[in-house]
């Protein structure tokens, strides 16, 4: 197997805080690999790092075997690395159809292209058929700042996917949603990756996680405490001790 | 003779309404599409009349020339605020655009290069085959002007460099996200909005054939943000129609003249407290109500 993402010594300081401190993880191709932690474990900012939105106090990242140090965000969508937010960034005003769209067009920003026309049928049935998947298609001309939050956490992936990236990186895709809802946005994840994608996807839901995830890392102030198929880590000593406390481990 | 002083009022005020509504267009590609607040577009304006001016008095260079030059010269200009502003956000941008206005003009005022205070006088009339325009045909000059950059900004519209600004002006970190290098399409926002202005302003040098730095102040700036404002932010027809409004209401109201800065001010406090879409902007009220009557004229179509 072929990590597609793979980080070597991973940290990122704020001041004193080491909200990430000497990650090394390894996303395989076509596999939904989930992080999991309690709040503050360092989950998002290991997504900041990956995607280019913060920069490594010091350490290593590769996608697909090429070292990301010199690229910015812009150059890392590129490759193929794709996210979303855990506070849905929505274009606001803007229609769902077109948040879509704009992301559909990625390719047009670069160099002189931007110039070209917009409106070109090939890129409305693109759009259109991501919407389907995706299940946004009798939402597509609603402004999308007014959508509830679920549609608003679809529409994200439709964004993501849209950019025809290689990985996709989610994070907490369910947060804030119905278990339903939820159970709807995993079977989507898996027929992703049915489809070839790469999947990693943060998530504080251990129940979820448990149900969408090939493997799992675990962290816990900003280290690796546990890493493997979802069932070992949940039980693990160390993550149940960093959910719930010590003394609900030793009382069990 | 009578018929001639009669014609040429109208005809001046129709040349000043088409100059100027380019520079508002300019400015609210910027503002209106982009999102990026321009205090400072009489900054620019003044750089495409001075380089103009220049241009053809110095170097007698054909106007057509000189014109590209000066729209050229203008987009410079923005490039550099765009690149100042990569690192600046909302008030601390508008504060450093108004800097750029007085910088301008104090620039204007002080190198002999542009006349000083005593300004560039006998700029020629742009004359084309023989044929030198003035009166109506120069009007005519600057809507063949306008018209394309109406064109121009619908294209942008149509375009994937529209979208880019759309998607800029709503959250630029979802923009990045999108490939949309946020950096360098800020940059080319001011760059447009500028070179609108530097055109504008060599029409407008080549029209009153004597310029002064004290055309181009923060006043001027604040007279095209009205427009842009009272027309509807992202609305091409609306501005057009707003610098129509602003220009003929104290030619109509010849005793508010002199309090016209302190009206504009007092109409953009209002604009943006009660109507901030403007009259023709999305979503403001006459919009809405046009939409309206287009939609049941069409349903009482469709019933017959």
């Amino acid at each position: 197997m072929k990590a597609l993402i793979k980080t070597e010594g991973l940290c990122k300081f704020f001041g004193g805080i080491k909200a990430v401190n000497d990650v090394n993880i390894r996303c395989e191709e076509v596999e939904i690999l989930g992080i999991i932690g309690p709040n503050g474990a360092g989950k998002t900012t290991l997504f900041n790092l990956i995607t280019g939105f913060l920069r490594p106090s010091s350490g290593r990242i590769f996608f697909d075997g090429i070292n990301l140090e010199r690229r910015n965000v812009v150059g890392r969508v590129k490759l193929g690395i794709a996210r979303t937010f855990q506070v849905t960034r929505p274009f606001r005003s803007l229609t769902v159809y077109e948040n879509v769209l704009i992301s559909y067009g990625s390719p047009n920003y670069s160099g002189l292209s931007f110039l070209k026309s917009s409106f070109k049928e090939a890129y409305a049935q693109g759009v259109r058929k991501i919407l389907r998947d995706v299940g946004l298609k009798n939402v597509e001309d609603q402004i999308s700042g007014s959508l509830p939050i679920g549609y608003q956490r679809r529409l994200e992936i439709a964004r993501a996917l849209a950019l025809k990236a290689r990985i996709l990186l989610l994070d907490e895709p369910t947060g804030g949603m119905s278990h339903e809802e939820g159970q709807e946005i995993v079977s989507l994840a898996k027929s992703l990756r049915q489809m070839g994608l790469t999947i990693m996807i943060i998530e504080h839901n251990m129940r979820v996680a448990l149900n969408a995830c090939d493997r799992i890392y675990a962290l816990d102030y900003g280290s690796v405490i546990a890493e493997g198929k979802p069932d070992e880590v949940v039980n693990d000593r160390k993550v149940i001790e960093a959910y719930l406390g010590a003394g609900y481990v030793a009382k069990s | 003779m009578r018929p001639i002083v009669l014609e040429a009022y109208p005809i001046t005020l129709l040349t000043i309404i088409g100059t100027y509504a380019i520079a508002a267009i300019g400015l609210n590609l910027t503002m209106g599409s982009a999102g990026q607040v321009n205090l400072g577009q009489a900054a620019f304006i003044g750089i495409g009349a001075f380089t103009s001016a220049i241009l053809t008095t110095e170097y007698s260079m054909p106007f057509v020339v000189s014109l590209l030059v000066s729209g050229l010269m203008a987009m410079i200009g923005g490039t550099i605020l765009g690149l100042i502003s990569v690192r600046l956000r909302e008030d601390f941008l508008a504060i450093t655009t108004i800097g750029i206005n007085f910088v301008a003009v104090s620039v204007f005022q002080y190198y002999p290069l542009f006349g000083g205070s005593f300004g560039i006088g006998d700029i020629p009339r742009p004359s084309f085959f023989g044929f030198e325009l003035s009166g109506p045909s120069y009007a005519g000059l600057v809507y063949v002007v306008l018209s394309l950059c109406i064109l121009g900004a619908l294209w942008t519209r149509r375009s994937w460099l529209g979208l880019a600004f759309k998607a800029i002006k709503e959250d630029e970190i979802a923009a990045l996200s999108m490939r949309i290098d946020v950096r360098k399409f800020k940059m080319i926002a001011f760059a447009i909005g500028a070179g609108y202005g530097g055109l504008a302003g060599c029409l407008l040098a080549h029209f009153r054939t004597y310029i002064v730095y004290s055309d181009f102040t923060f006043s001027f700036s604040i007279e095209l943000l009205t427009i842009v404002v009272l027309g509807g932010l992202g609305s091409i027809a609306g501005t057009t129609m707003g610098t129509a409004i602003v220009v003929l209401f104290p030619e109509v109201i010849r005793p508010l003249l002199q309090y016209r800065l302190v009206i504009y001010i007092l109409m953009l406090i209002v604009l943006l407290r009660f109507q901030p879409e403007g009259l023709l902007g999305e979503k403001s009220a006459l919009s809405r109500y046009l939409h309206s009557i287009v939609v049941r004229l069409y349903r009482r179509e469709g019933a017959h």
